[in-house]
């Protein structure tokens, strides 16, 4: 019995060792053979790849190398990924993120395809999110980025919450008006909008169009490269243009997002000010925080008073200095006006300019009068673009938008 | 060869030369890019042709002599303070100087005055001149209380300042630049229309007894301040008007006044015709020429009572109007009360606009 008892639990033991070491990958998280990061940076990726397995059981790895053998980038993942052991749990699931420095390629993709919750839709989401790193080849932080947003998406799962991407990256800067950085956080800002609310909060910039009229140009924009959230492609744009410094606001389905043309108008002037200074950093994230704080009031069943509203949040610099002008500027000015007005009455020996009251009454006799007309001069200025209010219009694709303009 | 003589137009804009264009038919000027109508260039030629340089014409005051019976009644007074000169006559008992105060003033032999045309009598006594005073003290907003202590009613004089009094006919052509402004709006552009006028004014106006004090004790602000004088009441001169009062001597001629007096009634003239210049924005004198004719002038006095007050070292001068008891002078400030009326102004209106700034939620 002795013996029986010992058996048992040391084959319990082996059991045990056994499963651990099955699931264990074989390869490391990280293979950075283009050598496109420093080893601290290496060593610290490789870390946070490795919670990822341990934490959420899927490999979750990155592969990096200067020539692809294969035919394409998909092929060469999914031939290091089958063949060389990556993988976890029965079915061997995970993600690779590949990256050939020599083609100039990269890709992720999941395994087994169309068997996990990173669906393909999911892995060109990833890939969108690090995008703006791998073009500005700061890889450290795509590769940050790629575990941020893995990790995210597995927390979701674990929370059963539903996943929402869009078919397009929610901001693309054409016209390059921002640095990498400032695009990586009003991207971020503007995917949280989408995965919060489940609508398209997006941003357009060109420098040069095929169309002069920016609304005309936001629908298009907006109709055919497949914005929108949910079934009714709900969403808003915000489009501006360089050559033309036009900028438009365009919404769709119209009547039924909470951008009503007011809260274009209202966006549009707000970011307008920023737009002209050539602070666009300010202008996106003003844009992008005003729409959030629209969707939050909508929420909640409220609507934003534009009216108040534009007091507090037209510029802080501005609100200081209505308050500067209201408690310091006037006060004084009373104070030292009406003193001065007071003190003139300390002297009343005033030397008289004229001789008014020693015109001889009825004496003034106009001889000539002529009043002759010389010349004119005519000066116009163009007015701002609004439309404000007027309702909805239809674009190219026969959809009814809502929406406003303006130029900057 | 006949000669013609070439007439030459200048841009009433720029000043450049204008040139015939003869598909418009206008007078076009290539500076400034503006055309004018012949019609135009000849109205503003013949208005040019009018204007004339300013002129004074002031006839030349024939001074009279006291007779021989009127000048026995009078006495001369200097002042060793002020160097004030005065007369007055034998019923002075003490006397005490106009100017500054001084009662220490020395009686000499009457010389050297003339004999005014007329005389505005005094109207108000020492004790109404004195209440006018103290009314216009309460007025005076940061006035040290202690002040009033200082002012006593016997140190109040009746004095006839020595007054030049011009009448003129005056003629006048004067110039003005005007603008009316009009605008409107398409759906693409907002747009300001501006017409430019030429405005011209010519005619005449008259003026009486435009006073300028011919003392140079006198201040001339003081004397200037004290206007209107009621000259209905002037009187042609008469010694007894100047029983129990102080008569100042000119020592400043007509024709010392003279510039004075023009330039009053330049004034005078220019805003009386600016006046008839209506419905425009913005006018602006451009040119104005004026010239005076049957210019009089007269010597008159007319009644001041004056006050000498000491305050902190300091003489405060008054001069109140001997006809309707206008006070003017120059009042000590208590520094303590203005600064207490500005600290209570402003936390006054910092208190409001504290308020303004809760209600509009700007904190």
């Amino acid at each position: 019995m002795k013996k029986l008892s010992s058996l048992f639990i040391l084959l319990v033991f082996a059991f045990a060792l056994v499963i651990p070491f099955t699931a264990h990958c074989e390869n490391p998280p990280l293979t950075d053979n283009a050598g496109l990061l420093t080893a601290e940076n290496a060593e610290h990726i490789s870390t946070l790849l490795s919670e990822i397995r341990e934490t959420y059981g899927y490999d979750v790895a990155v592969y990096t190398e200067n020539d692809n053998p294969a035919e394409s980038a998909t092929a060469r993942a999914d031939e290091l990924f089958l063949n060389n052991g990556y993988g976890m749990g029965e079915n061997n699931r995970g993600l690779m993120f590949y990256i050939c420095t020599g083609s100039g390629k990269y890709n992720v993709v999941s395994y087994p395809e169309g068997e996990t919750v990173l669906t393909t839709e999911a892995c060109d989401y990833i890939a969108e999110r690090c995008a703006p790193y791998l073009n500005d080849s700061d890889f450290y932080n795509a590769f940050l980025k790629y575990y941020l947003v893995t990790t995210d998406l597995f927390e979701k799962e674990l929370d059963g919450e539903e996943f929402r991407f869009g078919k397009n990256p929610p901001l693309i800067d054409n016209a390059g008006l921002l640095t990498t950085q400032e695009f990586v956080e009003i991207s971020d800002m503007l995917y949280n909008i989408r995965d919060e609310y489940d609508i398209d909060v997006a941003v357009y910039t060109e420098n040069e169009t095929d169309n002069s009229d920016a609304q005309a140009k936001a629908d298009d924009i907006y109709d055919y490269n497949g914005y929108g959230m949910g079934e009714n492609d709900r969403g808003m744009i915000y489009y501006v243009c360089m050559s033309t410094r036009n900028y438009a606001l365009s919404t769709y389905p119209y009547g039924e997002t909470p951008f009503s043309n007011e809260a274009c108008d209202y966006l549009g002037g707000l970011c307008r000010q920023y737009l002209s200074e050539g602070d666009y950093y300010s202008t996106f994230s003003k844009y992008a925080e005003t729409a959030e704080l629209i969707l939050e009031k909508d929420a909640g069943g409220e609507t934003l008073d534009f009216d108040s509203y534009a007091v507090s949040s037209s510029g802080e610099g501005k609100h200081y200095i209505a308050l500067i002008i209201l408690l310091v500027v006037i006060p004084l000015a009373l104070a030292f006006g009406l003193t001065a007005h007071k003190q003139k009455k300390m002297n009343t020996a005033v030397m008289q300019t004229f001789a008014e009251q020693y015109k001889k009454p009825g004496s003034m006799n106009i001889e000539q009068a002529s009043d002759i007309f010389l010349y004119s001069t005519v000066s116009k200025t163009r007015r701002q673009e609004s439309s404000s209010g007027s309702g909805s219009h239809t674009s190219s694709s026969g959809r009814s938008h809502g929406g406003s303009s303006g130029s900057f | 060869m006949e000669n013609q003589n070439v007439k030459n137009y200048k841009c009433p804009c720029c000043g450049s030369q204008l040139f015939f264009d003869a598909a418009s038919g206008n007078l076009h000027c290539n500076s400034c890019k503006n055309d004018f109508s012949t019609e135009t260039m000849q109205q503003l030629e013949e208005a040019g042709a009018a204007e004339v340089e300013n002129k004074y014409d002031w006839e030349a005051y024939t001074p009279r002599e006291f007779g021989g019976v009127e000048a026995d009644g009078f006495n001369g007074y200097s002042c060793p303070s002020c160097g004030a000169e005065v007369i007055g006559d034998d019923t002075m008992a003490a006397t005490i100087c106009p100017y500054c105060g001084n009662s220490e003033i020395i009686k000499k032999q009457f010389e050297g005055a003339l004999r005014p045309d007329l005389i505005l009598p005094f109207r108000i006594t020492k004790e109404q001149a004195f209440n006018s005073f103290e009314l216009a003290c309460k007025e005076a907003p940061f006035l040290p209380k202690e002040f009033k202590k200082n002012s006593k009613i016997d140190k109040m004089t009746g004095v006839y300042v020595p007054f030049w009094l011009y009448d003129c006919k005056c003629r006048a052509n004067i110039n003005f630049s005007a603008e009316r402004v009009s605008s409107w709006s398409d759906s693409k552009y907002d747009y300001v229309k501006t017409d430019y006028y030429r405005i011209i004014r010519a005619g005449t106006i008259d003026f009486e007894k435009i006073p300028v004090d011919g003392s140079k004790k006198a201040d001339d602000a003081y004397m200037d301040a004290l206007e209107p004088f009621d000259y209905s009441a002037a009187v042609p001169f008469d010694p007894v008007y100047l029983s129990g009062f102080l008569a100042d001597k000119y020592d400043v001629s007509e024709k010392e006044s003279e510039p004075r007096a023009n330039s009053r009634v330049k004034k005078s003239t220019e805003a009386a015709f600016a006046e008839t210049v209506r419905g425009y924005m913005a006018v602006m004198p451009t040119s104005s020429a004026v010239s005076f004719s049957d210019g009089k002038v007269r010597y008159g006095l007319l009644p001041v009572w004056m006050l000498n007050i000491k305050y902190k070292d300091l003489i405060y001068q008054y001069a109140i109007n001997g006809q309707t008891g206008k006070t003017v002078g120059r009042y000590p400030i208590c520094k303590r009360r203005r600064a207490a009326f500005f600290s209570g102004v402003l936390a006054a209106s910092f208190a409001v606009c504290f308020c303004a700034a809760k209600i509009l939620g700007l904190f």
